[in-house]
């Protein structure tokens, strides 16, 4: 959790050193609720919500990664190589942080005060995103996200619980059947059921694929 | 001997059950555990032969069907290698 506020906290730093043409006003009293009325400030806080995914992707150095530095960075490409040495997946790490930030540069450009905002009104912006989050029914990103290679482990170890599974039940109609015939009648209602629990395998696959960065 | 047929009968519903606890509630332990209480049914099954002095019979229709499950086992093992 602090480490995704560290990641926000990088993002500030980052676009704030790439475009500053406006200059600085003055703070208007009822900007920061304006904001937070703002469908574009949920879209902001949904976004940012998705940032919380990043931990378990982080594989750099925790002691000597350039935020804890406070150290800005130069350019898109200098941050892409951050992302990528320090990150699983980098593409999605980046594509979310970049779709973080153009939200942010567009609240920025409807509300240029957002720029003079102070660090409690930062606070209130983050702390309004966790908020939503939470309610958000749509977005439960810890039980749907899926890192590259675990839709097909996944696929895998279905597959083997079908056979295992139709092993079990053969030995179950040659043991328990009287007869021979009911033995292989049953040994084909065994071969039917693992047809299904493969589609279902299957079908599960192409779900966890569509969530699959 | 009616009693033995009710008996098989319902050691055969037990193989269904087998079927839906590792195919449908996706249980291996589940599936198991009836091929363990199947597995008792058999044996108080062949008492009631032995009791009868049926033993040859019930070895004869039990030896089919025991042959009928090793095929079927090894179908299985083997059907994702042709």
């Amino acid at each position: 959790m602090k480490r995704t506020y560290l990641v926000f906290a990088a993002l500030i730093f980052f676009f704030t050193s790439c475009d500053f043409n406006e200059s600085p006003k003055l703070v208007e009293e009822p900007t920061l609720t304006r904001v937070l009325r703002d469908p574009l400030s949920q879209k902001f806080s949904l976004a940012l919500n998705k940032t919380k995914d990043f931990n378990p992707l982080f594989i750099g150095d925790q002691s000597n990664i350039v935020f804890s530095r406070q150290q800005e960075f130069a350019s898109i490409a200098d941050f892409k190589i951050f992302i990528s040495e320090n990150f699983k997946n980098p593409d999605y790490v980046f594509n979310t942080m970049y779709e973080m930030a153009e939200i942010g540069q567009e609240i920025r450009e409807k509300y240029p005060d957002v720029s003079n905002f102070s660090k409690t009104d930062l606070e209130s912006l983050v702390n309004n995103g966790t908020e939503l989050g939470k309610e958000s029914k749509g977005y439960n990103s810890s039980l749907n996200f899926r890192i590259q290679g675990e839709c097909e482990e996944e696929l895998k170890s279905s597959l083997q619980n079908c056979q295992d599974a139709a092993l079990v039940e053969a030995a179950g109609c040659g043991l328990l059947s009287p007869t021979i015939l009911l033995a292989l009648t049953c040994g084909g209602i065994v071969y039917l059921a693992e047809l299904v629990c493969i589609d279902s395998a299957g079908r599960s696959f192409k779900i966890c694929k569509k969530y699959e960065n | 001997m009616e009693s033995i047929k009710k008996l098989e009968y319902f050691s055969l519903f037990l193989a269904l059950g087998i079927i839906a606890a590792g195919s449908f509630l996706k249980s291996i332990p589940t599936a198991l555990l009836f091929l363990s209480f199947g597995l008792l049914v058999q044996g108080y099954i062949f008492y009631l032969y032995k009791k009868n002095n049926l033993v040859q019979e019930y070895l004869k229709k039990k030896a089919g069907a025991v042959i009928g499950g090793l095929l079927l086992i090894a179908f299985f093992l083997l059907k994702d290698g042709i």
